[in-house]
């Protein structure tokens, strides 16, 4: 008989320290000029990883960092497309900065973390520690 | 969870989750038309609209997009755009996905532009998870400098 184990939820939202759009709380990184948005996330798992995919249209490989500090993960992409001529007859969204946090409850291998960007799309992936991979266990089941 | 977000925010996450179930993700592939009619509703994707004397031009904010799939058509004054844009794999269970904040389903949607366009001089680009769209206006629909003789 086989019984998995597994990890309980392994991210949450570090709250405290997303800056309020409206910059009343804005963190250092957002004092900046420029308009700020959080970005929509998606974030699963599998047996090996954490995935991260957030939406950061209008922003370049240059324009994005991301970091894992005092096991806070933070996203940060900056936008600079440039302005198109003319005159504006409708607008629906302006350019916008990206940033978002996120508290990380349990442990990931930090040197094998990998991000990529791909039509405004952002996919990090944590690969999970070792010991906290799901393990299968064998049970001796007593005749 | 959502402290700093303004009521507007939190109506629209729950639109969007909404759209999300009815999408297919939590039912049977049996509707996607409706989770279609519901990204035509909410205006997927966000679009500005910029005009100069002889040219509009589109940008459409569309992250993620299935680049095959980007469809943009032009007749007469109206400018269609259309495309897939996935979701997350759809192996992982529901107890594995911790946050499902994106917007994914099969989108269309059609704009009305002020005048006629140069159906065969339209140009589209895709880049950055921005369409931009360049639709040079049609000879009748421009505007024209009549040349006086001053005699």
């Amino acid at each position: 008989m086989a019984v998995m184990t597994e990890s309980l939820p392994v991210a949450a939202e570090a709250t405290d320290r997303n800056p309020d759009v409206t910059g009343r709380r804005a963190t250092p990184a957002t004092r900046e000029e420029g308009r700020w948005a959080v970005p929509a996330v998606d974030i699963y798992e599998d047996d090996d990883q954490l995935v991260l995919v957030a939406e950061v249209p209008g922003s370049r490989k240059d324009d994005v960092d991301v970091r894992l500090d005092g096991g806070v993960l933070t996203l940060e992409a900056r936008t600079s497309r440039p302005a198109v001529e003319g005159q504006a007859l409708w607008t629906e969204f302006r350019p916008t900065h990206y940033h978002r946090s996120f508290e990380l409850i349990e442990d990931v291998d930090v040197e094998r973390i990998t991000a990529d960007l791909r039509h405004g799309v952002l996919t990090v992936r944590l690969p999970k520690a070792e010991r906290l991979k799901a393990r299968k266990v064998d049970v001796q089941v007593a005749p | 969870m959502y402290g700093a977000r303004s009521i507007f925010e939190e109506m629209d996450q729950l639109r969007q989750d909404l759209s999300e179930f009815l999408s297919g993700r939590a039912l049977s592939p049996a509707l996607p038309s409706l989770g279609t009619m519901l990204a035509e509703g909410r205006g997927f994707p966000r679009v500005n609209v910029f005009e100069t004397s002889d040219r509009y031009t589109v940008e459409a904010l569309a992250p993620g997009l299935d680049p095959e799939s980007i469809h943009v058509g032009v007749a007469g004054n109206q400018l269609t755009l259309s495309g897939t844009k996935p979701g997350l794999p759809e192996n992982i269970e529901p107890e594995k996905c911790h946050r499902v904040e994106r917007r994914t389903a099969k989108f269309q949607r059609t704009l009305t532009l002020p005048g006629e366009v140069e159906r065969d001089a339209v140009r589209a680009d895709y880049q950055d998870g921005v369409l931009s769209i360049d639709l040079p206006k049609a000879a009748h629909a421009r505007p024209r400098t009549i040349q006086v003789q001053v005699g």
